[in-house]
């Protein structure tokens, strides 16, 4: 079920984002610098040491106690200086939302499409 | 069909005040989300990988207008607009709101649905032949049993925390169109010697990682004692099956682990020390049941209808879809007509509120207010006279639903894979696409011919890629999706699972190999053999040279 | 960890006897199997009620014998997922005719009370924290069930709360 377990314990040398899923309408959010869980990855808090891996973890845990949002763990994602990628073809999908469905699906869910170009194809 | 009385009403609504209060208490903190996901599944809501989703049992895949409607409805207001019909008789909402849901299940329960159990670690949807009550060659109509089935298993005090998903199909037909063989248990109704009618039993068939054809465990059962056994059959299971390892834990495993033998002998102990009566359905319960199955009031018509006759010397196309898409009925003058929900390119088993609503009126006025999901994400209407083909047929065509490719190339079953799946390790619908229009020329489907191709996004095979003659099965590696071929598999009445032909191929090239391997088997066909006889007789050694050689 | 019986938070009377320790001259005590296999014979003689609980592998036939000196046994729950004790209960009533406390031990949620009461729990240990309403309430929460032959206040099709039982012929 969770892969946060597995991708908290991993070992992974980037930097890292902290997703999970809203309690109430279930749609895919990033913690971001403000604090504030939003669709977009574009703001998101970025991890970069075990120091800072702990503190998201914290900040997680605390949403999911308040019932904000369900299942929070880290991903691994790249930064290429404009936006952040993440490196598992799952968190890419994600991240930008369906690829088919298009007509009932784009962007009508606030999710942003940073991604597109890795998933192309 | 089956109309709930008092009782299934009282039921329905109550498990729906039931969740409601589950629901308020997850909102308001007083249920974790440990405690409540077990729970909400048994309501069939998942979270997935964009959202919640819930599945809506169509049990034993029959419908009425009413209920259609409703479905379009439900996908209107609290969705975006479409549905996911899929390979259990189940459709799938892919945005609903957590508080919204028990709202959506009020609306069900008003037209006798509900969505109990379509996951969970229990008994799921019972699901049945599509053309159970019309097909031309059927033993028996095998839904009084499948309602038995459902009302049995709703709830069920001692089988609602079993190790594993538990999947019952039964058919009243020689030909299964229902993959019995696949299922955690299997029914096919059948004569004995005697000529009397019972139910042949088999176990522990499966896909997922571990692919298994089921083992038969009784030749043949008197059908009033079908609820005792499948009790029996049940708490062998639950006793003795795996709970230590999520991948072993379905019956296929157990049955495997002790050998079909053994299992068949435990069984058949339990069966004989059950308190008999107890596993009985009364006889009165049975009629109740089956009178609701009476078939529908067909008019006297004659076999043949000179408009229709007509039409089909006017109308090619017309003429081409009555031939793939329209079966015999077992009464004069009717025809079963299969709705493809395939269209070139499209993604599989997906219908918007529209399609929905336009099917909903076309059951209500040709087809005796009938609607059928099948296994292969396809829909059924099956009471329509022969006279009135050519109407339905420019009806569907006008809401783009009168592809008429069943059976063939481009009638593929695909899961909705990483697009939507938490689960999913690969996308599946857009190679399902692109496979589609590369194919997608009518004219070369219809010379290729029957082609069962089935996509799944990963290892769980709900896209039923082992039963695909042609399957594919999405994997990931290092962030990029690849995609394995197997070939031979078949879900009928001679099932037999897939076989991995070599090293997957990137989604760039998998269509290719599809395509490679069509084009081989046309190549070396003979006398008219489809592509599953073909390859009996073959082999994998042509394709896998062909596909290997060039890709 | 609060007991429920009759839909109240009452008194636990028994103690949950260690193998290793002295059987007590009186009191309830819940012994394992295995003790209950080898002292067998001075239960008999000491004042005090006797259990056994039972593991959820245990083929409760092996437990036959001993049934008469028996006034109650507990079933566990390791995670309120493994529904291993639902069978386990449904045989030792019905099978076995047993007829003392079936009590359920250890991950037991509210929301599963109705489906322990139908297979032949009466006495329950819940230990997350959920209050008697809670408990209750979800125990109310179904008027109706399908299953024929299973306990419970549920009516059933053709039967009526007060005559349901083991003796009504049944659906399932």
């Amino acid at each position: 079920m969770a892969p946060g377990d597995s991708s908290m314990a991993k070992k992974i040398s980037g930097p890292r984002i902290l997703t999970a899923n809203l309690l109430g309408d279930g749609l895919v959010v990033f913690l971001g610098t403000d604090g504030s869980w939003a669709p977009g990855l574009e703001s998101a808090r970025l991890a970069h040491s075990n120091d800072d891996v702990a503190q998201l973890e914290a900040v997680g845990g605390e949403a999911a106690r308040a019932n904000h949002i369900v299942d929070p763990y880290l991903i691994e994602v790249e930064d290429t200086g404009s936006s952040l990628l993440p490196i598992e073809m799952r968190e890419r999908m994600r991240a930008r939302g369906p690829s088919v469905n298009l007509e009932f699906n784009s962007r009508s869910n606030g999710h942003a499409l940073v991604a597109d170009q890795a998933v192309a194809g | 069909m089956y109309r709930y009385d008092e009782f299934d009403a009282t039921f329905v609504s109550e498990r729906v005040v039931q969740f409601r209060d589950q629901v308020e208490r997850r909102v308001k903190g007083e249920l974790s989300e440990e405690q409540f996901r077990p729970l909400r599944l048994m309501n069939g809501l998942y979270l997935q990988l964009h959202a919640y989703m819930l599945r809506v049992a169509v049990p034993y895949g029959t419908l009425n207008s009413r209920q259609m409607h409703k479905l379009a409805f439900i996908a209107d207001k609290f969705d975006r607009g479409y549905g996911h019909f899929t390979t259990r008789q189940n459709i799938q909402y892919n945005w609903p709101k957590l508080p919204d849901v028990p709202a959506i299940l009020d609306n069900l329960a008003e037209v006798e649905m509900h969505a109990i159990q379509t996951s969970g670690n229990c008994i799921r949807n019972v699901t049945a032949d599509q053309w159970s009550g019309v097909a031309a060659d059927e033993v028996e109509d095998p839904r009084p049993y499948a309602e038995l089935m459902r009302q049995w298993s709703s709830l069920h005090p001692e089988f609602s925390f079993l190790p594993r998903k538990f999947k019952i199909a039964v058919t009243g037909d020689e030909a299964d169109r229902a993959v019995i063989a696949y299922h955690d248990i299997g029914l096919r109704l059948k004569k004995n010697s005697a000529g009397d009618i019972g139910f042949e039993i088999f176990v522990g068939g499966g896909m997922g990682r571990t692919p298994m054809i089921a083992a038969r465990v009784r030749e043949w059962l008197p059908k009033s004692e079908l609820l005792g056994y499948l009790e029996a059959v049940m708490r062998v299971y639950n006793l003795n099956g795996r709970r230590d390892n999520k991948y072993k834990a379905r019956i296929k495993i157990l049955v495997h682990e002790l050998g079909a033998e053994e299992f068949t002998r435990q069984v058949e102990e339990e069966y004989a020390r059950l308190d008999v009566p107890q596993g009985l359905p009364s006889d009165q319960e049975l009629e109740r049941i089956a009178a609701y199955f009476a078939p529908p009031a067909y008019e006297d018509l004659a076999e043949n209808d000179a408009d229709h006759t007509q039409h089909l010397v006017d109308n090619k196309e017309f003429a081409e879809w009555v031939e793939r898409n329209v079966a015999p009925h077992k009464v004069t003058g009717y025809a079963i007509v299969n709705i493809s929900l395939k269209p070139v390119g499209g993604v599989p088993g997906d219908a918007t509120s529209g399609q929905m609503r336009a099917i909903a009126d076309l059951a209500q006025k040709m087809s005796l207010d009938e609607i059928r999901v099948t296994h292969e994400q396809n829909l059924v209407l099956p009471n329509v006279r022969k006279h009135d083909l050519f109407a339905v047929w420019q009806e569907l065509k006008e809401h783009k639903l009168a592809d008429a490719n069943l059976g063939l190339a481009t009638d593929i079953i695909s899961c909705p894979g990483l697009d939507y799946c938490g689960l999913a390790t690969a996308r599946s619908i857009p190679i399902s696409q692109d496979i589609s229009n590369r194919l997608g020329d009518i004219k070369r489907q219809r010379d290729i011919g029957d082609l069962k191709i089935k996509i799944s996004g990963c290892i769980n095979a709900c896209g039923h890629h082992h039963a695909g003659h042609i399957g594919i099965l999405g994997l990931e590696k290092r962030g990029v999706e690849y995609y394995q071929i197997t070939l031979g598999g078949s879900g009928d009445e001679n099932a037999a699972v897939g076989q991995i032909i070599g090293p997957g191929f990137s989604s760039e090239t998998v269509t290719d190999a599809v395509e490679t391997i069509v084009d081989t088997y046309v190549d070396l066909r003979q006398n008219g053999e489809t592509f599953l006889e073909a390859y009996r007789r073959v082999g994998a050694e042509p394709f896998k040279e062909a596909v290997y050689a060039t890709h | 960890m609060p007991l429920i019986r009759d839909g109240k938070i009452v008194e636990d009377s028994w103690v949950l006897l260690d193998d290793e320790a002295e059987l007590p001259a009186k009191g309830d005590v819940i012994l394992s199997l295995n003790r209950l296999k080898k002292d067998a014979d001075t239960i008999q003689t000491r004042g005090g009620r006797t259990g056994v609980i039972l593991e959820n592998d245990v083929d409760e036939e092996d437990l036959a014998a001993y049934l008469p000196q028996i006034d109650l046994v507990a079933l566990t729950f390791p995670a309120f997922t493994d529904g291993r004790a639902y069978s386990q209960a449904r045989q030792l009533r019905t099978k076995l005719g047993f007829k003392g406390e079936l009590r359920a031990t250890g991950n037991v949620l509210a929301d599963q009370a109705t489906f322990l009461c139908r297979v032949g729990f009466d006495s329950f240990e819940v230990d997350n924290g959920q209050s008697i309403d809670v408990w209750n309430k979800a125990l109310r929460s179904m008027s109706v069930a399908y299953q024929r032959g299973y306990d419970g206040e549920q009516a059933t099709r053709d039967s009526n709360p007060s005559s349901q039982g083991k003796a009504q012929p049944t659906l399932a």
